[in-house]
């Protein structure tokens, strides 16, 4: 490497700034090709040392320091030197040279002199692929004590200004870091043994701060410190507590703080360090939701109870029904529905987690919680009625002698009652059973002629209760209107065909029963997604389905309505088809006059089942496409829906070099640009010389101004890696002269994924006349951002500073103040006067 | 190294913020249709931020410049600056980073002038020289280590 020098000597001394900075790049070149002995890189180190004065070579010139570097022992001590005596100011450099800097640090291990320059290097670190580097270095310091130690205040004070980091990690993604790496290191500094008791102090001021942000930040800091700093006293958790009780206090805005805090307060209750605090906290816990249940904090409390039900050893549901059965209170009606969700939410929890609630009740407790519900059954408005009976229906089969007594009561009730409530008494019926079923047989006989929705309703118990009444439900099911009954009635017919204490024989009869009842050719069946879902259960249950599907045929298929079609979708799905049928399908694709098919399949569900067909061999047909789940959700209309499946015959039909598919593509990406960009896309064209070619020519031709602008707007790594081809990228730039902001942002992509495109798109940029404020302001940050990278090519450098330079004279201050920013910054770094 | 003045009276900043001129001018630079034109607060701006050679305070903390000392007549910018002691040896160095800021701030038409205020300074009508002479100010800063030192103020770090 010396011997390369020493060519290099005259370049590398030159006056041309241009001549130094290409022969530095050369040694860098040639550097990553040679391996260089210690001896040779101390003098090398010292060389380039020096040459960090020259801005034109300080890229190359860190990066060769850097190379360099990995094969010392020790860091060279001239480089502290120059640090502190302030002949290189590292904030001052450019990105890439300053993190190449700070990774030299990184290499040795942590000494006191070092420590002091890497503190003065960091300072005002705004770039986040920098301040993660920024961190790691604090983190070294920090595991020496004792150097920590002595740098403590620097490194709070360096570490403070950055918490909570607010990082967005898809707003731009060069960073290609992500938050969770950026939030641990800093947390891992900030709370290391060394820096915790400031550390903490911050802490209890970020989690009452009025910042949304800063709360949540902070309450996640609180779990990692619990998760992984062992040094933490019991003492400091309870004045974390403590704010986070102030916390509670005030009214939070952000709802995912709110659902934050109890997470919170259970990781703390996890720690068998901190019993004594979680004592603290269940007892505050019980307190505010017996005290004011019906407000923010109660609900916090409230969620951390729920969540602490989760631990086997926790027994909660004692303490509720306590404050229940003491605090129930009917005239504030708020009050007492939150109670009465309170008991039904634990019970829930508590099943949740097959954990056995009702054992925690001794028998006075049981009687008290019965007689506390009676008052709520009797009740007259309507929330609290319907809660205590969903609270009844949970805890009713541990009090088997007051069945009657209950049903008794519903029934004198019942036709008092606003229709929901009566729904709930019967939801509560076929959930418990019914004891007296004469009685309830009687008001079936009533309500058949005088309230046909309660009848409706009332037969989805019927099915637990009363089998004389199946073929009336089953029709009942199918042409019913409305939605929430055809669903409870859906539902309980799931439960009937899926209980195996009924006789298999006599569960698929009433399925089969249901099954011709839909697929009779002469009924005339209503789109319902909730019957097509019970035709998907029922053949997964039975094996009803043999008949139906030897039938299908195209033919068949064609002839049928889109509303017959509507359930024959299902068994495409999930059951395997009449060959006949794929046999069919296939030969839509192969057919050299495929173009013709495309008028056949014009009906919006003839499509949905050819797809759904061709979905379910794509692998043996070779034939790529998205799910039709994700198709619909792209578009709205089906008949871009059967455009697409038109495409994707088309595709096939290209890649066998079908000069009438190319034709016909040629014709459709005039109007539908989006397909060009699909079959761009398409893995097997990459691998087509000829495709590609065809696929450039169709690009060249295209006038239409929208597809020009759509291709644009369709660049990404993806659609220029499949391209490669730069000829046809430069010709979407210069078409390029749209001035909207998310087109603008476009053309940045092109410059992070193809350098060689830099000089062609700031060019292009610099032609761009207009008068809007905020696409100037998107201009000049694209720029900026790009020429971060390409800063140290002198032509991209004039071209950007003439570019800002016309904006000084700008008729708004804004745009002036911006181009000035830009301008001075650039003149700094590039060490330039004027 | 010695410091010429240890310690410099430092002034609140900002003040002129509450008038309803700098207000009403505020508002209006969010409406795209008002033309805003270079105004001495406009000046003002790009020169506050600079950084005293000898300490870290701003030249708008020091009051070494000052919206009211700043005239604009046309397409002419006078500043008028104030070193904090009248031997301040750094005056050279401020008016020629003030020089240097504004020259690549304003477009090309703008005429900039930059002097010391009368009867502040012992060499003033020496420098008001030097900063109105463009040879003599660019060949100032072929001086590496002088454009280094005029770069840190402007960028305003130490």
């Amino acid at each position: 490497m010396l011997n390369i020098l020493k060519q290099l000597q005259n370049e590398m001394t030159s006056k041309d700034d241009q001549i130094r900075a290409k022969a530095t790049h050369n040694f860098r070149e040639q550097l990553e090709l040679i391996n260089v002995n210690q001896e040779e890189s101390t003098f090398l180190i010292e060389f380039f040392l020096h040459k960090l004065n020259d801005p034109q070579s300080l890229l190359d010139t860190t990066y060769i320091l850097l190379k360099l570097s990995k094969s010392q022992k020790n860091i060279h001590p001239q480089l502290i030197k120059m640090i502190q005596n302030k002949q290189i100011i590292i904030p001052s450099f450019s990105r890439e040279a300053r993190i190449n800097l700070y990774q030299i640090f990184l290499i040795y291990p942590i000494t006191f002199e070092i420590a002091s320059a890497i503190l003065q290097s960091i300072i005002g670190e705004k770039d986040p692929r920098n301040i993660l580097v920024a961190f790691q270095l604090c983190d070294a310091i920090l595991q020496e004590n004792k150097v920590g130690i002595q740098y403590k205040r620097e490194i709070f004070e360096f570490l403070d200004c950055y918490y909570p980091i607010e990082f967005n990690e898809k707003a731009d993604p060069r960073f290609q870091i992500k938050k969770v790496e950026i939030e641990d290191i800093l947390n891992k500094c900030l709370f290391s043994e060394v820096l915790l008791d400031d550390s903490i102090l911050l802490l209890q001021d970020k989690i009452v701060s009025a910042y949304d942000r800063a709360q949540g930040s902070a309450l996640k800091s609180v779990m990692w410190i619990i998760k992984n700093q062992n040094k933490i006293t019991v003492l400091q958790i309870e004045e974390i507590f403590e704010s986070i009780q102030k916390l509670t206090d005030q009214v939070i805005m952000d709802d995912d703080v709110v659902l934050l805090i109890p997470i919170t307060l259970k990781e703390i209750c996890n720690h068998e360090k901190y019993s004594k605090v979680k004592a603290k906290i269940k007892k505050i816990s019980m307190k505010t939701i017996e005290e004011i249940p019906a407000t923010q904090q109660g609900f916090i409390y409230f969620n951390f109870l729920k969540l602490l039900i989760q631990n086997n050893d926790e027994m909660i549901f004692k303490d509720i029904i306590q404050i229940f059965n003491k605090k129930f209170d009917t005239k504030n009606i708020n009050v007492t529905q939150k109670r009465l969700e309170n008991v039904i939410y634990t019970i829930e929890e508590y099943k949740k987690y097959n954990k056995d609630y009702i054992s925690e009740l001794d028998n006075n407790l049981k009687l008290k919680l019965y007689d506390t519900l009676q008052q709520g059954i009797n009740h007259k408005v309507q929330n609290v009625f319907i809660l205590t009976l969903k609270c009844l229906t949970d805890i009713m089969k541990y009090y088997s002698n007051q069945l009657s007594n209950l049903e008794s009561i519903l029934f004198n009730q019942i036709n008092i009652r606003e229709l929901i409530e009566q729904q709930c008494i019967l939801d509560y019926f076929s959930k418990i059973g019914i004891v007296d079923i004469k009685q309830y047989q009687q008001l079936l006989t009533l309500w058949e002629k005088n309230n046909k929705l309660l009848y409706d309703y009332s037969l989805t118990c019927s099915l637990y209760n009363i089998q004389d009444h199946f073929s009336q439900f089953t029709s009942n099911i199918i042409s019913n209107q409305n939605y929430q009954i055809k669903q409870e009635q859906i539902s309980a017919l799931k439960s009937y065909l899926d209980n195996h204490l009924i006789l298999q024989s006599q569960r698929q009869d009433q399925a089969q029963l249901l099954i011709n009842q839909i697929y009779n050719p002469l009924s005339k069946n209503i789109k319902n997604k909730l019957i097509k879902q019970l035709i998907r259960f029922i053949f997964q249950q039975f094996p009803i389905c043999q008949k139906i599907i030897q039938q299908m045929t195209l033919e068949f298929i064609l002839n049928l309505e889109d509303e017959q079609l509507y359930y024959y979708i299902p068994l495409i799905m999930d059951q395997e088809l009449n060959e006949n049928l794929v046999q069919s399908i296939l030969e839509i694709i192969y057919k050299q006059e495929f173009i013709q098919t495309n008028i056949q399949i014009n009906k919006k569900y003839v499509y949905k089942v050819i797809y759904s067909c061709l979905s379910k061999y794509q692998k043996e047909l070779n034939l790529e496409f998205p799910q039709i789940s994700i198709m619909e959700i792209q578009y709205n209309d089906y008949k871009l829906n059967q455009m697409k499946l038109f495409l994707v015959l088309l595709k096939q039909q290209i890649l066998i070099n079908n000069v009438k598919a190319i034709e016909k593509l040629k014709e459709i990406s005039q109007s539908h640009p989006q397909i060009i960009c699909e079959v761009i896309k398409h893995k097997d064209i990459q691998n087509k010389a000829f495709l590609q070619k065809s696929i450039v020519e169709i690009i060249k031709q295209i006038n239409h101004k929208q597809t020009i602008n759509y291709l644009i707007n369709q660049i990404d790594e993806e659609f220029i890696n499949d391209l490669v081809n730069l000829e046809l990228l430069q010709l979407i730039i210069e078409h390029f002269n749209d001035k909207k902001i998310d087109q603008l942002k476009q053309l940045n992509l092109i410059v992070n994924w193809c350098k060689l495109l830099n000089l062609k798109v700031i060019a292009q940029l610099a032609k761009i006349e207009t008068n809007d404020i905020k696409v100037l302001y998107t201009l000049i940050n694209i720029v900026m951002n790009n020429f971060e990278e390409a800063k140290y090519n002198l032509d991209l450098y004039n071209i950007g500073i003439n570019l800002f330079k016309r904006y000084l004279n700008y008729h708004k201050r804004i745009v002036r103040q911006a181009a000035q920013e830009a301008i001075n910054e650039w003149y700094i770094v590039f060490y330039k006067g004027l | 190294m010695q410091l010429e003045n240890p310690k410099p009276q430092i002034f609140q900043t900002g003040n002129f913020e509450f008038s309803q001129q700098y207000i009403k001018r505020k508002q209006q630079e969010y409406d795209p249709e008002i033309e805003d034109p270079i105004d001495e607060y406009e000046i003002f701006d790009i020169i506050k931020t600079i950084k005293d050679p000898e300490h870290s305070f701003t030249l708008e903390q020091l009051n070494i410049v000052n919206p009211n000392d700043i005239q604009i007549q046309g397409n002419r910018v006078i500043v008028y600056f104030t070193p904090t002691i009248p031997h301040c040896s750094m005056a050279q160095t401020i008016g020629l980073t003030l020089k240097i800021k504004l020259m690549r701030s304003l477009p090309k038409n703008y005429k900039i002038y930059v002097e010391i205020k009368e009867n502040m300074h012992i060499k003033e009508i020496e420098l008001n020289k030097l900063f109105q002479d463009k040879e003599r100010v660019l060949a100032a800063i072929e001086n590496q280590q002088l454009l280094k030192i005029i770069n840190f103020g402007i960028q305003g770090i130490r």
